[in-house]
């Protein structure tokens, strides 16, 4: 079979990031290559290279044989590549064949050509048999309607290599299925996909090879008749532990539970049901991990937690108060120390000088206060003493907070978080996430130390290294539900893994959908 | 008040007079629907129609033709709406501040140049300005209802209606059309399929300072051959009324123009009837705030029909 697009030895670095480290691969003309991997492993970056949205900063593309420079998405388009992104690129106002033709209109003078463009694209579509309702207003369109408008789109401009990114992470069971069966016939009509995903079981089902790919490198590729999700998962999440274990597990287990949540279930702002009648206990002194990929309903039940996301139903007390109703203040009045996954959007102001973000939760309590102005005396000591003790680097507490680093700003939020001494619990959220190495330690040393304390922790990482090293017990997000992956030992992480990727049960070599 | 006679009010004459006091305010409208349907929220007609109505004085007195005055406002009102662009477009200020800047700006630069080219404080009228003449409309003009509603206008009145025929074309059977609609409602979309945004923007911008130079020129060339300090008297912002009011949909918009046109009118014929000119004035300034509440009471209850549907989408979750 002829070669439809390979890339050599891709690298691509970011600040302080190797998002694609040498990466190689070549896909043949009518394969389904599906390219999977945690989230931050690379496969974005590497599609965006592909449709020319980002340069390398080393190695080639080639595309039919033929090495090319894709500058821009409009090369990649002449080059016959196509991308069906996440987030549809669609005018909501337009018809879906006007959409589709959107930039390359057929046109008689200075006039659209209607007659002709409803024609094109109802041919187009009988084509590659992908049903749409031309005349259907975009904003009136079903999301699969609206991802095969996409797809004819990319196929309407001459493309045959053609970029999934996540195609059904929006899309029911029903219109996967639909999709499946498209992408199946359009291969068999001799177009090449790229399928990204994290979903282990469609991977299995859709492609033909899958490429795994872990912190910037491709791990490897198998024909996907001849793997299973046991032997993907493990190459995703890989097999040992960097960095070891930094966490001692107390001898004494049995505590007060802290945190009592109780059939909690929360919409996402799609009104999608993300986090599904879950029910947990969080005791004093324990860190308890909890994994997964992101986009299964942790960021939502996180949320809610915080009260900045209205719980469906259930209830959440914190030593046996209900606090579900509660403002976000009164739960952190209860004790809640909250370090979001979001740093320059929710955990600082990043126009804010250093000093009012480490006052925010404090700034209306004495001795901050007189009831009528600020006590700069006060605020400006207590500043300067958590700057001092979580080494926040600046030349003073008047920066701005956007003008730090990353690995600051987090010092900075873990200062108002913890640096009081008030919180029984801790939630944090991705707390290391583009951290250089002495911030990481730090931060992770310290919540050690509140659980220590006797704190309830609760860890959410995309890194599973994290997880593993610090967590006394591992839960699984996946799907909205909730997997017990038990109290930590030697070993655990294979569990994990599994239950990221597959959720109950975990992994089933028996489960293979195809056979070679 | 018993003394006055409905009839004697509406007169066929106050529905051709509705006609002309639209006119102004319905070319700063089919102007700013090329910015707003672009992306840019123009809040800088008013300041345009005031530089239109201007330079169409000064084009005017230079060539000793209303042809000219009307080249003179079109180039004046572009070259306005290109330092518009390029402040808001190259040096990101924010587009609200801008047209609120060239608002003020403008009638201090129009009140300054009076001095300075025409040697006049707050006014200038003379024999020198020449305007446009009204048209007779062979055939129409003879036919006894129609003739009296459309004949005898001045051109910018037809010019005027025309273009909004015109402008339904172009945003909507147009390749540029479909290229400028997509860039103000999705512009991420129109990149990702080669359409320049700026590029879109920067034209929509000069189309909208043609309509306003359109606008300016009857002002201050056609039922009226002066300019005074003033004279646009809010009518940029009853085109933004009119704008918001038709979503920046041209037939739409018209209506809101027409409501604005007709108030005005009435307004100029009650004043003649001896009923207090106080209240009468207020007349385009009440329809103005009429139009909007409607207009906002018909958002409301749209968005309220959207609400319910989530919630029953809840509820059928639970």
């Amino acid at each position: 079979m002829a070669e439809a697009i390979s890339v050599n030895n891709i690298t691509k670095t970011f600040p302080g990031v190797l998002a694609n480290d040498r990466v190689s691969m070549e896909i043949e003309k009518g394969e389904i290559r599906a390219i999977v991997g945690e989230n931050g492993a690379g496969k974005t970056t590497l599609m965006k290279i592909l449709y020319g949205l980002y340069r390398p900063d080393s190695g080639d593309i080639r595309v039919k044989g033929e090495i090319v420079k894709l500058s821009s998405a409009r090369d990649a388009i002449s080059k016959g590549i196509g991308m069906v992104h996440q987030h549809f690129m669609l005018v909501p106002s337009f018809t879906l064949a006007q959409n589709i033709v959107l930039g390359v209109e057929p046109h008689k003078r200075v006039f659209i050509d209607e007659k002709a463009l409803i024609e094109k694209v109802q041919r187009i579509s009988d084509q590659y048999n992908l049903d749409v309702n031309v005349n259907k207003l975009t904003l009136n369109a079903s999301v699969g309607e609206q991802q095969r408008a996409e797809i004819l789109k990319a196929l309407y401009r001459g493309a045959d290599i053609l970029i999934l990114d996540e195609p059904t992470a929006v899309l029911t069971d029903i219109e996967t299925k639909e999709l499946f069966s498209m992408l199946r016939g359009l291969a068999k009509q001799g177009k090449t996909i790229l399928f990204i995903s994290h979903k282990l079981r469609e991977v299995l089902e859709i492609s033909d090879n899958t490429t795994v790919m872990r912190q910037g490198k491709v791990v490897g590729t198998v024909r996907t008749c001849e793997t299973d999700d046991c032997e993907l998962a493990e190459m995703m999440v890989g097999r040992e532990t960097i960095g070891g274990r930094i966490r001692e597990t107390p001898e004494n287990r049995e505590k007060d539970v802290v945190l009592n949540i109780e059939n909690l279930s929360v919409l996402n702002s799609r009104d999608l049901l993300a986090v599904k009648n879950i029910n947990l206990e969080l005791h004093s002194g324990e860190i308890l991990g909890i994994a997964g990929v992101d986009g299964n309903g942790q960021e939502e039940f996180v949320e809610a937690l915080m009260g900045l996301r209205p719980a469906l139903t259930g209830k959440i007390s914190i030593d046996g108060q209900e606090v579900q109703e509660f403002s976000t203040r009164g739960i952190r009045e209860s004790g809640v120390a909250y370090i979001p996954s979001d740093r320059y959007r929710s955990g600082v102001a990043v126009d804010a000088a250093i000093w009012e973000n480490l006052i925010t939760s404090e700034y209306y309590n004495k001795p901050y206060t007189n009831g009528m102005s600020l006590m700069m005396r006060e605020i400006n000591n207590l500043s300067d003493s958590l700057v001092k003790k979580f080494q926040v680097s600046t030349p003073g507490i008047n920066v701005k907070a956007g003008n730090l680093s990353g690995g600051n700003i987090q010092r900075v939020i873990a200062g108002r978080e913890l640096g009081l001494d008030k919180a029984k619990i801790v939630i944090a959220s991705q707390p290391t996430r583009g951290i250089d190495i002495s911030g990481t330690e730090a931060i992770r040393q310290m919540l050690v130390d509140y659980a220590d304390r006797g704190a309830g922790v609760l860890l959410l990482s995309a890194d599973l290294d994290e997880i593993i090293a610090l967590s006394d017990r591992i839960i699984v997000f996946y799907n909205g539900k909730i997997y017990n992956a038990g109290f930590w030992y030697e070993g655990i992480r294979q569990v994990v893994g599994q239950l990221m990727t597959g959720g109950e049960g975990g992994c089933n070599a028996e489960d293979n959908a195809q056979t070679c | 008040m018993g003394g006055i006679d409905l009839s004697r009010i509406f007169t066929l004459s106050l529905f051709a007079t509705t006609f002309r006091m639209a006119t102004p305010v319905l070319f700063a409208t089919l102007g700013g629907i090329f910015s707003s349907q672009a992306g840019i929220f123009n809040v800088g007609l008013e300041a345009l129609l005031n530089i239109g109505a201007f330079f169409a004085v000064v084009g005017s007195v230079n060539t000793g033709s209303p042809v000219g005055g009307l080249l003179y406002a079109v180039v004046a009102c572009v070259i306005a709406c290109l330092f518009f662009s390029v402040v808001h477009l190259e040096l990101k200020a924010n587009a609200i501040i801008v047209g609120l800047a060239m608002n003020i700006f403008a009638s201090g630069m129009t009140n300054y140049l009076l001095v300075t080219m025409l040697d006049s404080t707050g006014f200038y009228q003379s024999d020198l300005i020449i305007g446009f003449k009204t048209v007779e409309i062979p055939f129409i003009k003879d036919i006894p209802v129609l003739g009296d509603l459309l004949s005898g206008h001045f051109p910018l009145v037809y010019i005027a209606f025309f273009s909004v025929w015109l402008v339904y074309l172009i945003l909507y059977k147009t390749p540029f059309g479909f290229h400028l609609r997509s860039v103000g409602e999705n512009q991420d979309a129109a990149e990702s399929v080669g359409i320049n945004p700026k590029k879109m923007r920067y034209l929509s911008m000069i189309l909208c300072g043609v309509f306003c130079g359109f606008g300016g020129s009857f002002l201050s060339l056609s039922y009226l051959t002066l300019f005074s300090e003033g004279m646009t008297a809010g009518r940029g912002w009853l085109a933004l009324a009119a704008i918001n009011f038709g979503e920046a949909k041209p037939v739409r918009s018209l209506i809101a123009c027409l409501v604005f046109g007709f108030a005005d009118a009435l307004a100029l014929r009650l004043q003649q009837f001896g009923l207090p000119s106080q209240v009468v004035l207020m007349l385009p300034y009440v329809s103005t705030l009429v139009v909007l509440l409607g207009s906002a009471i018909a958002d409301e209850r749209k968005r309220k029909a959207l609400n319910a549907k989530h919630r029953s989408a809840e509820t059928a979750l639970t």
